[in-house]
Parts: C-alpha cells; sequence; structure tokens
C-alpha cells in the first residue's frame, strides 16, 4: 500500500469481492419474498369466447392456416409478485389444446405484456382480442380438442435466476368451431 | 526526460505512505467496505428500495477512496529514520 496505485488497486479488488458477496445476499432474499403460484393465482379469473374460424396467409411463403377469433377476459392481481430485487414482470396468456391423434400437447401465446410496476400488476381487461394469431402449426383446427386458457408470468429480477409460474386457468374448455374448410373436406 | 517540477509530480503520483498509515489504511479498507456492504443490505431490504442499498454502497465507497488513496499527512505522520549511509571503504574490508 505504499503507492497510490497499490492502495487503488487492493481498494477495487476488495470492493469487487464486497458487491459479489452483496448480490448474492440480495439475490437469496428473493426466495424469501416471493410468493409460490398458488398465492398468485388467488382471485384469478380467465373465461375466453370462440368467434368463427377465418383462413389467412401467413408466414414467409404465405400458406393458408385457420385462424381462430376470440375474445377474452383476464382478472388477476399480480402486485405480490413485486419486491424490491423484482424489475419486471413478463406476462403471457396461452390457448392448451390437444389433438385427437397421436395426442399431441399444443400450446400457443396469444397475449403478452411487461409489467413494470405494482400497479399495473392488477389485471382487469374484458373482451380482449389476441395479440397473436391462434393457428395451429399443422395449419388447420379438424383435429383440435377443446381449449383451456392459461395465465403464465416471467419474474426478472434486478440480481438473480428468472422464475416463472401460472397465474390461473379457465375453468371450462371452449371447443374449436368447425370451419368451412372443415365441412368441404366432411 | 526532464520537465519542471519533475520530482515534484512523481512524488505526488507516487504517494508514498509510511508503515503505520499503510496499516491504518489497510485496516480501514476492510472494516470499512465490510461494514457498508452490510449496511447497504440491511438498509434496503427494511426500505425494500435497490435504489438504497446501491446508494449508501457507492456514496460511502467514494468516500473510502477519498481517504484512502491520496496521500494525505495524518497518514505520513510516522516517517521511517533511516540510518546513516556507511562509507564505501569499510565495506571493501568486510568482504
Amino acid at each position: 500500500m505504499h503507492s497510490v496505485y497499490q492502495r487503488v488497486n487492493n481498494l477495487s479488488a476488495f470492493l469487487t469481492s464486497c458487491l459479489f458477496v452483496l448480490s448474492g445476499l440480495i439475490a437469496a432474499t428473493t426466495f424469501l419474498l416471493q410468493p409460490s403460484s398458488a398465492t398468485v393465482s388467488n382471485g384469478s379469473v380467465i373465461s375466453a369466447e370462440h368467434l368463427a374460424v377465418a383462413t389467412k396467409r401467413l408466414g414467409w411463403n404465405r400458406r393458408n392456416y385457420e385462424v381462430q377469433n376470440l375474445n377474452f377476459n383476464v382478472t388477476a392481481d399480480l402486485s405480490p409478485l413485486f419486491n424490491w430485487n423484482t424489475k419486471q414482470l413478463f406476462v403471457y396468456i396461452t390457448a392448451d389444446y390437444e389433438h385427437t391423434q397421436k395426442g399431441i400437447d399444443n400450446r400457443v401465446v396469444i397475449w403478452d405484456k411487461i409489467v413494470r410496476d405494482r400497479e399495473s400488476a392488477k389485471i382487469n381487461l374484458t373482451k380482449i382480442k389476441p395479440k397473436y394469431p391462434l393457428r395451429d402449426y399443422s395449419k388447420s383446427f379438424k383435429y383440435a380438442l377443446p381449449a383451456s386458457y392459461s395465465l403464465h408470468y416471467d419474474v426478472m429480477p434486478w440480481i438473480g435466476v428468472l422464475t416463472s409460474g401460472m397465474a390461473g386457468t379457465s375453468v371450462d374448455p371452449v371447443s374449436f368451431p368447425t370451419s368451412k374448410l372443415n365441412q368441404a373436406t366432411m | 526526460m526532464d520537465f519542471p517540477f519533475k520530482a515534484q509530480i512523481q512524488s505526488l503520483a507516487e504517494g508514498k505512505i509510511d508503515f503505520e498509515g499503510q496499516k491504518k489504511v489497510e485496516k480501514s479498507m476492510h472494516y470499512v467496505l465490510s461494514g457498508v456492504t452490510a449496511l447497504a443490505f440491511v438498509v434496503g431490504f427494511a426500505r425494500q428500495s435497490l435504489q438504497d442499498t446501491f446508494l449508501i454502497f457507492g456514496s460511502l465507497t467514494t468516500l473510502l477512496f477519498l481517504v484512502m488513496v491520496p496521500p494525505w499527512p495524518f497518514l505520513n505522520q510516522h516517517p521511517v529514520t533511516w540510518l546513516p549511509v556507511k562509507p564505501s571503504e569499510d565495506s571493501k574490508k568486510d568482504l
């Protein structure tokens, strides 16, 4: 520590170690403060209503896809997830359904939102149209069983591990209406 | 390379402090930084504000830098008393 350079060097090195310990402590508090999915989904209500199926040209090669139009309602209070270490929440709604053949599980994200503070975490939306088209990988909803809608969230901390959870599902499955495309082949 | 006030600038850049000063600096660095880390965490956790944590940490660390790094007079109060230089003929006799 005899010269200025030595003192600056020693101080910076120890400072780095202290910052590392501080960051570790802050990341650890998230495990204590963050509520479980079950607590957060208390009082969440999600419902959806299927409308007509349309055929749209989507994708880079403009293929014909069946797109399911729908209205959905969300009521959820995600504010317990906000603590000192929460930077933002990524909230998204998925449509989950299976196929009759091969038992294939499908999950399509139809809407998402970034929530930056506690007040915006109280979600109360009615008759929302999906942000992203609800379409099937096989381009048709012929083999699709009735769908349920669920609200998921990702918690992004300032320091630490990204965690996810589910904050509610719709109660009764909603069936897909037969489209003109299906009726033509049947 | 000679420029005016070369010796003064060099000694300023070196910033030498005596051994007692170095001990003080080393001790204060360990205690203050550990204390500041603990304080910053506790205050931030109590007030649930990460901004508080890093404000406390940053400001107190800057203060420590200002106290510790420049060669202040209070760090140079025990200068080493060097022995007088021996004449060179005596050392040749010892060999």
